[in-house]
């Protein structure tokens, strides 16, 4: 009988994993090098901040259960922070990463307690209202630059004061650094007990309760460390695009995007974000850039018909068909049928 | 042996029903206690008061020398109390192993650990071919016997079961008394257990309680609450009752 034993022994499978993850780490290092194109450079990029914003929706959303659409407002906390800290008090972006993370924790703290008592679709809408709410209270705020936003002032190229004028290539190693941090951070969790204990709190919370999870301080974990990690991307895009404005990081469609990544790839696996990242994110920005202004709705018309398609055919997303291809090749014993499925819920129902 | 739970005077209303009303009961160290009693007698009521997910509003609940009246339910899991769930309520998309492994967190937060001794209970469940497999995919009466696996993983000292019988047919039935006495042999567990078919009760408790209505009617041996006339009629009807 073959039983999974995962991180007991170090079998072949783990070996193949590491070379795997190894190669990987070659081709994303050296991909700059092959591609001269800006623009490309630009998509890449683009491909990984919605990676790793994908992936901090996931912790909590995904792997934890607790659907957010509201996540805009922690990118948005990590990039006004540090833009206002350059501008005001001249703080290096990166002190001023922290301190976005620390404003986002804060934001976090205060909507875990106010809308961890929600269930269900009432947590989803309340967290859409709030940062509708911070999207019009910010573009009121002139102290915050108004709806205009905020520019940055163009400062000599550092990694001190994360700017590059010549190559977008310094920027695309650094989101590339924090979104291998970010995943590896998931991976981690994945694997832990708070990994397994946001899991059994997204398939049924009282079951969670009867067995000695706090479900309030777990959920907190959750969206602490989802709210962080999407702040730190805030800081990295505000630096990149050199300019901050409510309608472009604190939009319903900031937070739309981060789900649709993570749902289309997979929402609860590690890399499901990345997944639906760069499916979604060239089509956005090359039809974009071909059709100009034509095309303008023209990416969110594609992925409308994505995501009907894969709520529809395959809710798990791509990494659930994956998952089916892997788990064909089981025995049979481990097998999920639909028709396996159609009896035991039969005799469910039978039952009650 | 000590008394484990003391249950003093709780009552539990929901609106204008009061669901449990003025109930008394205690348990010995190592009893296997039935609560019994007609289909919306209050019992899953008592196991939501004992385990913290609805509180009483009055009366007070002892567990050896802890009050829990008040404490929320993943406190008293952590103390040593786990209950089962009337519906299931399978952690679904996690294998039969991982289920049990969560359970076994509570102990120890290393995960290798705890799956190694999800494995030991998957094997004394009888759940060992089915490790791998997504929990909801499980048949009725294995999801039951998860469920129990779970608690058993947290080694809780007092195990609330709700009618783990429930919905399963002869057969499978005899399997799960086969298992509760199993257990009984082998760890050091007090059992309180729902159940509102007699005869699954009656040869494995030590004592019963009757509810009816959310008042308990009779308390005793299997013996004597079978003989009780009380009893009777609440489950028999009043004109069976006249009629014998």
């Amino acid at each position: 009988m073959k039983v999974d034993t995962a991180g007991v022994g170090f079998s072949k499978t783990a070996c193949y994993k590491w070379a795997g993850g190894i190669l990987i780490t070659i081709v994303l290092a050296g991909i700059p090098l092959v591609i001269e194109k800006p623009f490309a450079t630009h998509v890449l990029i683009m491909i990984l901040m919605y990676a790793s914003l994908g992936q901090s929706w996931n912790i909590i959303s995904g792997y934890a259960g607790q659907v957010s659409l509201g996540h805009a407002v922690f990118f948005g906390a990590g990039a006004y922070t540090s833009s206002v800290l350059l501008i005001k008090l001249g703080i290096t972006p990166w002190a001023g990463m922290i301190g976005g993370i620390l404003v986002s924790l804060i934001i976090a703290v205060v909507i875990g307690a106010i809308c961890f008592k929600l269930k269900g679709h009432y947590f989803v809408i309340a967290t859409l209202v709030i940062a509708e709410i911070v999207l019009i209270v910010v573009s009121n705020m002139q102290f915050l630059g108004g709806a205009a936003g905020i520019w940055i002032p163009v400062l000599p190229a550092s990694i001190l004061n994360l700017e590059f004028h010549a190559s977008k290539v310094p920027y695309y190693y650094i989101f590339l650094l924090f979104t291998a941090l970010t995943f590896a951070l998931t991976w981690w969790l994945e694997r832990s007990r708070t990994g397994y204990y946001f899991q059994a709190i997204k398939a049924d919370p009282d079951a969670a309760q009867a067995l000695a999870i706090n479900i309030a301080r777990y959920k907190m974990i959750a969206l602490a460390i989802s709210s962080a990690l999407a702040a730190i991307q805030g800081t990295l895009y505000a630096q990149y695009v050199l300019i901050v404005d409510p309608y472009s990081v604190l939009v319903l469609k900031m937070s739309l995007m981060m789900a649709l990544v993570t749902v289309l790839g997979g929402a609860g696996t590690l890399w499901g974000p990345l997944v639906g990242s760069a499916i979604l994110i060239p089509i956005s920005e090359y039809s974009r850039s071909w059709l100009s202004g034509g095309g303008k709705a023209l990416d969110l018309m594609i992925y409308g018909a994505l995501i009907i398609a894969f709520a529809v055919y395959q809710p798990n997303g791509i990494m659930g068909l994956w998952d089916r291809f892997r788990r064909g090749k089981k025995p049979a014993v481990n097998r999920c049928r639909s028709e396996e499925l159609k009896v035991v819920n039969g005799h469910n129902t039978a039952g009650k | 042996m000590g008394i484990i739970l003391q249950v003093n005077n709780i009552t539990k209303k929901y609106g204008g029903l009061i669901a449990v009303n003025d109930l008394s009961f205690h348990m010995e160290e190592g009893e296997i206690v039935g609560l019994i009693g007609p289909n919306g007698a209050g019992k899953t009521t008592v196991f939501g008061c004992i385990s913290g997910f609805s509180p009483p509003e009055a009366g007070s609940i002892k567990f050896f020398d802890h009050d829990i009246t008040r404490l929320s339910p993943y406190r008293i899991a952590q103390i040593g109390i786990a209950r089962t769930f009337q519906i299931v309520k399978p952690l679904r998309h996690m294998s039969v192993l991982d289920n049990i492994s969560v359970g076994a967190m509570a102990l120890n937060s290393n995960v290798n650990l705890a799956k190694k001794k999800a494995l030991k209970l998957a094997q004394f469940g009888g759940l060992i071919n089915k490790a791998d497999m997504p929990a909801e995919l499980l048949t009725l009466s294995d999801k039951k016997r998860l469920e129990i696996l779970r608690c058993l993983a947290m080694n809780p000292k007092l195990l609330l079961l709700d009618e783990t019988m429930a919905g399963l047919n002869p057969i499978e039935r005899q399997e799960a008394l086969y298992f509760i006495k199993s257990i009984k042999a082998s760890m050091n567990v007090t059992i309180l257990m729902i159940e509102h078919i007699m005869d699954i009760v009656m040869p494995i408790s030590n004592r019963v309680v009757v509810l009816e209505y959310g008042t308990k009617i009779a308390e005793g041996s299997p013996n004597e609450i079978s003989k009780d006339q009380t009893v009777i009629k609440a489950y028999l009807g009043e004109s069976y009752h006249a009629a014998n």
